[in-house]
């Protein structure tokens, strides 16, 4: 699953990172995605198999042009609805490391049929 | 779409931890046969339920739990967390909110997201993001609630 997400947010040609993995000495690309994997749990059961398996990432998005994050991440959000992710929130506002950058982010589920 | 560049959150200034009590309805109806005052069982199982949960950020906190063992701005932070959680009804959802208050400096929201050089903080993307916690909240409240009808009828 993780593959697919970072395939899917690829396809916006911007850099995906996880969340947490950009080094100090590194400066932010001028627009990029980050995503960390909160959760990947058994959902449903079946005859002492996992039948369905829950999967919560975060996704969000970091820019220097503040209209581009919002739009990006509604982008995004367009593309992974159409994928079968699904969504309780539109977005939420992040801290970035860099004064220079505005980050929006939003939270993003998918149930995976383990057969 | 004015403004919202240098919004600071405004309705959503504080985390928001929710439950749909319609989940609880069959122990509501239950309860409301033998007598009892629903709201305020529920304002009491709210009020509860923010208490842990406060109780739990404050341990997400601790040193042990932060990025370099909370070498920086670990108190300031800690007094971002907020004391008094409000509780709001819609409904049957009933949130609480609580945990950081964004319009102070050095609000923590930052450790459940992350930042693009640092990863959350573990337990209190428990506490925000993932389902196990709340489902171990609703199933407090479940226990508390039988034990109130129990009581009722003199079990």
């Amino acid at each position: 699953m993780v593959d697919n997400l970072i395939e899917l947010l690829e396809t916006f040609s911007y850099p995906v990172f996880r969340q947490g993995s950009l080094s100090p000495e590194v400066d932010y690309p001028d627009t990029f995605f980050t995503f960390w994997n909160s959760e990947e749990t058994g959902h449903s059961f079946y005859d002492n198999e996992t039948a369905n398996v829950d999967w919560i990432f975060q996704v969000n998005v970091y820019s220097t042009d503040p209209d581009k994050a919002y739009n990006l991440l509604g982008a995004a959000r367009t593309l992974l609805k159409s994928a079968g992710y699904v969504m309780s929130t539109r977005g939420y506002d992040l801290y970035s490391d860099e004064i220079t950058h505005v980050g929006r982010g939003m939270v993003v589920m998918y149930l995976k049929n383990e057969n | 779409m004015a403004g919202r560049k240098g919004s600071r959150g405004g309705k959503f200034k504080r985390n928001q931890f929710g439950l749909d009590f319609s989940q609880f309805e069959e122990f509501a109806e239950e309860l409301d046969g033998l007598g009892a005052d629903l709201q305020e069982i529920f304002t009491d199982i709210m009020e509860q339920t923010a208490e842990t949960v406060q109780e739990d950020v404050l341990e997400a906190m601790n040193p042990k739990n932060l990025p370099a063992k909370g070498k920086y701005s670990r108190q300031k932070t800690v007094k971002t967390i907020d004391k008094s959680p409000r509780i709001r009804w819609s409904g049957t959802f009933g949130n609480v909110g609580y945990g950081f208050d964004k319009t102070k400096p050095n609000a923590g929201s930052f450790l459940i997201t992350g930042t693009p050089r640092m990863s959350p903080n573990y337990k209190l993307e428990d506490i925000f993001v993932r389902k196990k916690y709340k489902n171990r909240m609703v199933k407090d409240i479940m226990d508390y609630l039988m034990a109130e009808i129990e009581d009722r009828m003199g079990g």
